[in-house]
């Protein structure tokens, strides 16, 4: 794996939330990510890059306990995610793991008071509700609407609002910026930012709008056809962004044109 | 010559919310047009009124010379209008080129049912093949759509709209989740149909794509048309940057990178 | 007035009942998608140890390895019998939901009804094994001295049940509005990786709802055996009422539930008393038929023809597979067919002939269900309309044979489309449910009426000749019964009709049906007709059933309503998805498992299950949903296909396709997640 400046890797003194050695984990028993060495710390924003296909979701879906591991060992807020299949979720987010999945994974039959109310997971403490909306003021108006009416960008903002509500340790987010305005990504992306500053929430996340991710996170992770090819502070990775890029194109399922005919 | 898509007046109405908001907008033959706004803006609504999966509060919608605000879903379809949705709807469980074929055959029900006794096995189509080669999806055309990545099931989509050679295809965000290759071989696609002689009506959030490949640009906010015109003027237009871009430097840079340059 | 207003409140009893029911209904459905078939026969346990327990002083334990019974006191007090009653009910509860709805939590809709009625079939059996099937009487528990009201006289205990019934619904409807519990239910039946990435159990949520689900039903059915006769058909039978109040509240919404459970009751004793009041009214049926042909238009008319944004898709079953060297398989099997008709003599040769017969019926399935997705939970109506209209014109009109049952499959056709017209605009559950009580507004309309139908004598059939050649199963002389000219005659039919369906699955309305199953929107975008073609399928499903219709007419050479109740129907559906319900070949396997088939008649006559059969069969249905999601075709196509791919490589098991991961590990997270919406 590539290091960019590995002495800046990483906040220091922050509690460390997520530690993943040497995991391999995949879908039905088959691998999909190889031995992956991950630490995020409290306060931290983590990008996970690369392109689809390369294992992205499959990490943050293991880490969240919804698909077993298959080698190695994950420690989440301190305790080991168990390798048996799922059932384990629900124990992970009560310890306080916030993921939120790329389909946002919200109830559609059900009202976005009603959503939210969900988001106070048993045995943690509450976030205070008013706060959390103060965040996402388009909300406020649609609090009696049914999810499944909502746009595809505020049901983001819903999801990303839901998982606030259990005052998470760590965030883990997929395709956050998926469907959104480009104001909105901004500015979700700074609230995030703030969450981490202002709570010491560790954020992990997965995203497409690569300089956009870079600049707010502290450091980033690059995968590429399962292995950890790159590793380093945002600020490194987005300066010397031909790194980046041969990490990228190498493993671009289609057409090698794409990115040079702009 | 008149518009190839016009859309006069039309409201759309969800428990008594105005989603879409006596809106008139028009789409030129052979163009690229834009539709932007935030989100929430109506943009999904609108798509929904002209390919008839919501009805129309009021209004009117001429496409290709004549009002079709009363023709079922299906029978704007036949008229050359297509779509693909911002959640896939793809038909899972059936192959990529199985997924063409249905949207290719744009059979009556009729004439698919007297095919039964015809028995003419599921003969492969030029046309599919062509759009499966120009999707880059061929390698993966018997593989189950759900089989599939999220990109290569989001260009299934698009060629699924593109192979019955429609007189108008409208895209619902179709570079939403994209990788910046995956992106690539969409705008490519994108630029052939268009010379191909297919209006494209584009949703997007990528501005690096719409500012681009769109000629024309009309811009959602709150269910109405907050501007419209090249994607010169749109950028640069105050309104729209504040409602959608943010600052106008930083969305364009934003932009063309989120589009393909990685870490810019 | 007046003389309408004491029936109408007469029937608050039977409505409250029903009420309860419905609502217990509605707790499973919300709690785990299913739809529990089974809601009369778990009450119908309960009440029997209930009524046993006062009766005897027995307590009765259905569980392998216990003593069958406890003495437990001569005299049980009322209310510590209705204490240990109501615990059984919620162990019974319980254990429903461990032992066949959890193992089915991710199987598609159609698995859990075939698990439910497998639970109904294995409890009423137990009933019938343990308790006989004698009629028990239960001393009345609410007092029904008569109150006067509005100047009639209403024995108090309808009122009673009655403010019981609305209180429980209010009472259910604040549970799963205001209690985190409620919310956490309704939340996990539509997304269970959402209830689990927000800290809950999906697991313990479920069986909790089970246990009061349970718990309900029993208390109900102890309330209600006092007001009617205690005996296993009676309780089972409740399920059909029960399901209409729930349908009347989509399967969601416990007032509206309880107040279509009130109103079913008071309908039927209204209608009662309209019969006795105006001549010219059918003497049967009308009671039980109208409401459900009511709730059928109710339904329909606040559906949309496509499904909106934002809409939840439930499960499907796998999608059917493409027919493969169709004409050399359908060879082989006319050829073994025949062999088997002309080797196997008297009981094994009307067994083969019954089967034939049933897996035209799953023929009629497999379109409908298999090819568009659409539960149809009343095919044996459709059959049934068939054999009448044979009857009527072929003995009636003279109309010859083969031209008769040809026409009379065309009559079932358009009934087919008369109920698929309304089924437009109702889908899954919902749908399936709709189809229950449009099949049971004809049995009990046009089937129960002896002026069209002669009732339990049933009408007769003449006999099928062509060309000088008798196809009748019995002949002229009744020497060798069953004939093999007219098991010829039946595997013709259903050689015919399966090449028909596996071409239908080959050309462009099967691929259409195909993309109406997987994707209405995604349909209707594609430039198909979504409503066109259900129909052609509800018409084309209906016309195979209708020719089943007529052959069972031609098997027994007369047709009468049993064979055409909503029980066979409900055992087809669930037979046809043990066989295979996505292919022809599953059609044929399901036909050699219903009871009369070859399958049972080769049990029966080699291991003598006797009255053990309705139990086997009931947890054999209950195993199979389980095991199998494909039936069993499905399971030996999967089973050949991993065989072969071993012959020809070996070591090499898994195919990779496309990217190297984010696939299917992605696709079932995000499909429990539900994807965004638009």
């Amino acid at each position: 794996m590539g290091r960019v400046d590995a002495a800046a890797g990483g906040r220091t003194g922050g509690e460390v939330l997520l530690v993943t050695r040497g995991l391999t984990g995949g879908y039905g028993g088959v691998p999909a990510v190889f031995d992956l060495d991950i630490e995020i710390s409290a306060g931290e924003v983590v990008a996970l890059l690369g392109p689809n296909g390369a294992g992205k979701t499959t990490t943050l879906l293991t880490v969240a306990g919804l698909l077993p591991s298959l080698a190695g060992e994950i420690s989440v807020l301190g305790e080991p995610v168990g390798r048996r299949r799922s059932g384990r979720a629900h124990r992970v987010a009560r310890r306080g793991l916030a993921f939120v999945p790329e389909g946002t994974a919200l109830f559609f039959d059900l009202t976005v008071r009603e959503n939210l109310r969900l988001g106070f997971v048993p045995g943690r403490r509450r976030a205070d509700l008013e706060g959390v909306l103060d965040r996402f003021p388009a909300l406020q108006d649609l609090l009696g609407r049914k999810a499944g009416l909502l746009s595809g960008g505020e049901q983001r903002m819903l999801g990303l609002a839901r998982a606030l509500l259990s005052r998470p340790r760590l965030l883990v987010l997929d395709e956050l910026s998926l469907g959104l305005a480009p104001l909105l990504v901004k500015q979700l992306l700074m609230s995030l930012r703030e969450i981490a500053d202002g709570t010491g929430t560790g954020i992990m996340l997965v995203e497409q709008q690569v300089s956009m991710a870079l600049a707010a996170a502290d450091r980033a992770y690059v995968l590429s056809g399962g292995r950890l090819v790159l590793e380093g502070p945002a600020t490194e990775l987005a300066a010397r962004h031909e790194l980046l890029e041969t990490s990228y194109l190498g493993e671009v399922a289609f057409g090698q044109d794409g990115p040079e005919e702009t | 010559m008149s518009p190839l898509l016009a859309l006069t007046d039309v409201t759309v109405t969800f428990g008594g919310v105005h989603a879409v908001d006596h809106v008139s907008l028009d789409v030129e033959h052979g163009s690229m047009t834009g539709l932007i706004g935030p989100n929430g803006a109506g943009k999904t609504t609108l798509i929904d009124a002209v390919t008839g999966f919501v009805e129309l509060a009021s209004g009117r919608i001429d496409f290709d010379g004549s009002s079709i605000e009363r023709l079922p879903a299906h029978r704007r379809s036949w008229r050359g209008l297509a779509r693909t949705f911002q959640s896939l709807e793809l038909l899972e469980d059936l192959t990529v080129r199985e997924n063409l074929t249905v949207a290719a055959e744009m059979a009556p029900w009729w004439s698919a049912l007297a095919s039964v006794a015809r028995r003419k096995a599921a003969q492969r189509s030029e046309a599919v093949e062509i759009v499966l080669a120009s999707a880059g999806l061929a390698r993966v055309a018997d593989v189950v759509v759900t089989e599939l990545s999220h990109g290569q099931r989001k260009l299934v989509t698009v060629a699924r709209a593109l192979v019955a050679r429609p007189k108008l295809v409208i895209l619902d965000e179709p570079a939403a989740g994209l990788d910046s290759g995956e992106r690539g071989v969409l705008r490519r696609l994108l630029v052939e149909t268009v010379e191909g002689g297919t209006t494209i009506l584009l949703v997007d959030h990528d501005m690096g794509l719409v500012l681009e490949v769109c000629d024309t640009i009309w811009v959602l906010d709150f269910g109405s048309v907050l501007s419209a015109g090249p994607p010169g003027e749109v950028r640069k237009d105050p309104r729209v940057i504040e409602a959608y871009l943010g600052l106008a430097e930083e969305a364009a840079a934003d932009g063309i990178e989120g589009d393909g340059h990685g870490a810019g | 007035m007046e003389t309408f207003l004491a029936p109408l409140l007469l029937g608050l009893g039977s409505g409250a009942v029903y009420a309860l029911f419905g609502s217990g209904v509605v707790l499973t459905y919300r709690a785990s998608g299913v739809v529990n078939f089974a809601v009369g026969a778990m009450a119908m346990c309960t009440t029997f140890v209930f009524a046993e327990l006062r009766s005897s002083g027995d307590l009765h334990l259905p569980v392998p390895g216990l003593p069958s019974q406890i003495h437990l006191a001569d005299e049980v007090p009322f209310l510590v019998a209705l204490i240990i009653s109501l615990a059984f009910a919620a162990l019974l509860g319980l254990v429903s939901y461990l032992l066949v709805f959890r193992p089915l939590l991710h199987a598609s809709a159609l698995a859990k009804v075939v698990g439910a009625v497998g639970l109904m079939i294995t409890l009423q059996a137990f009933v019938v094994l343990r308790f006989g099937s004698a009629t028990l009487g239960v001393a009345p528990i609410l007092p029904s001295e008569p109150v006067e009201l509005l100047g009639m006289n209403i024995p108090r205990d309808r009122i009673y049940l009655a403010v019981l019934a609305v209180l429980l619904g209010v009472g259910l409807w604040a549970l799963y509005r205001f209690t985190a519990f409620g919310l956490a239910t309704r939340a996990s039946a539509e997304n269970e990786t959402g209830i689990v990435l927000l800290g809950r159990s999906r697991n313990l949520l479920a069986a909790l709802n089970w246990t009061l689900a349970g718990v309900l039903s029993g208390a109900a059915g102890i309330l209600l055996a006092p007001l009617t006769l205690l005996d296993p058909g009676t309780f089972t039978l409740l399920v059909v009422p029960a399901l209409g109040a729930a349908l009347i509240g989509r399967f969601s919404r416990f007032g509206l539930t309880v107040a279509g459970g009130l109103a079913l009751g008071m309908a039927q004793a209204g209608i009662i008393k309209l019969q006795a009041s105006v001549s010219w009214l059918p003497r049967v049926g009308l009671r039980e038929g109208i409401p459900f042909l009511v709730i059928l238009v109710v339904v329909a008319l606040g559906g949309r023809v496509l499904p909106s944004r934002g809409a939840i898709v439930e499960r499907r079953a796998p999608q059917p597979p493409q027919p493969r060297r169709v004409l050399a398989s359908t060879g082989v099997l006319v050829a073994l067919g025949a062999a088997g008709l002309f080797i196997l003599q008297g009981s094994y040769r009307a067994a083969l002939i019954a089967s034939l017969i049933a897996a035209l019926v799953c023929l009629s399935l497999v379109v409908l269900t298999g090819f568009v997705g659409q539960i149809s939970l009343g095919q044996m109506a459709f059959a049934g309309i068939a054999g009448f209209a044979l009857s009527k014109l072929g003995e009636g009109v003279g109309i010859p044979f083969p031209l008769a049952p040809l026409l009379a499959a065309c009559i079932a056709a358009l009934a087919g489309l008369a109920v698929g017209v309304p089924a437009l605009r109702v889908r899954g559950v919902n749908l399936a449910i709709a189809t229950l009580a449009a099949a049971v507004a004809i049995e009990e309309l046009v089937f129960k009426n002896p002026d069209l139908t002669g009732g339990f004598e049933g009408s007769k059939v003449p006999l099928p000749h062509l060309w000088g050649l008798d196809l009748s199963i019995g002949g002229e002389s009744s020497a060798a019964y069953p004939r093999v000219a007219f098991g010829i005659f039946a595997l013709v039919v259903v050689a015919l009709v399966g090449l028909g369906v596996a071409n239908l699955r080959r050309s462009t309305i099967g691929r259409q049906m195909l993309a109406v199953r997987a994707n209405e929107r995604a349909a209707a975008a594609a430039g198909i007709d979504v409503a066109a073609t259900k129909l052609v399928a509800f018409g084309i499903s209906a016309f195979i059933a209708g020719m089943a219709g007529a052959m069972i007419g031609y098997q027994f050479s007369r047709v009468s309503f049993t064979s055409f109740s909503v029980f066979a129907s409900l055992t087809f559906v669930a037979v046809a998805f043990i066989g295979g319900i996505n292919r022809v070949s599953g059609a044929l396997i399901g036909g050699l498992l219903v009871a009369n088939g070859l399958l049972f008649t080769v049990l029966e006559e080699w291991a003598g299950l006797g009255k053990y059969q309705l139990m086997v069969s009931g947890i054999g249905l209950i195993v199979a949903a389980a095991l199998w999601p494909e039936g069993i075709a499905g399971a030996i196509g999967s089973g050949w296909a991993r065989l072969r791919s071993l012959i020809k490589a070996p070591g090499s098991t898994v195919v990779e396709v496309g990217a190297a991961d984010d696939t299917g590990a992605q696709r079932e997270v995000q499909r429990e997640s539900a994807a965004s919406p638009h």
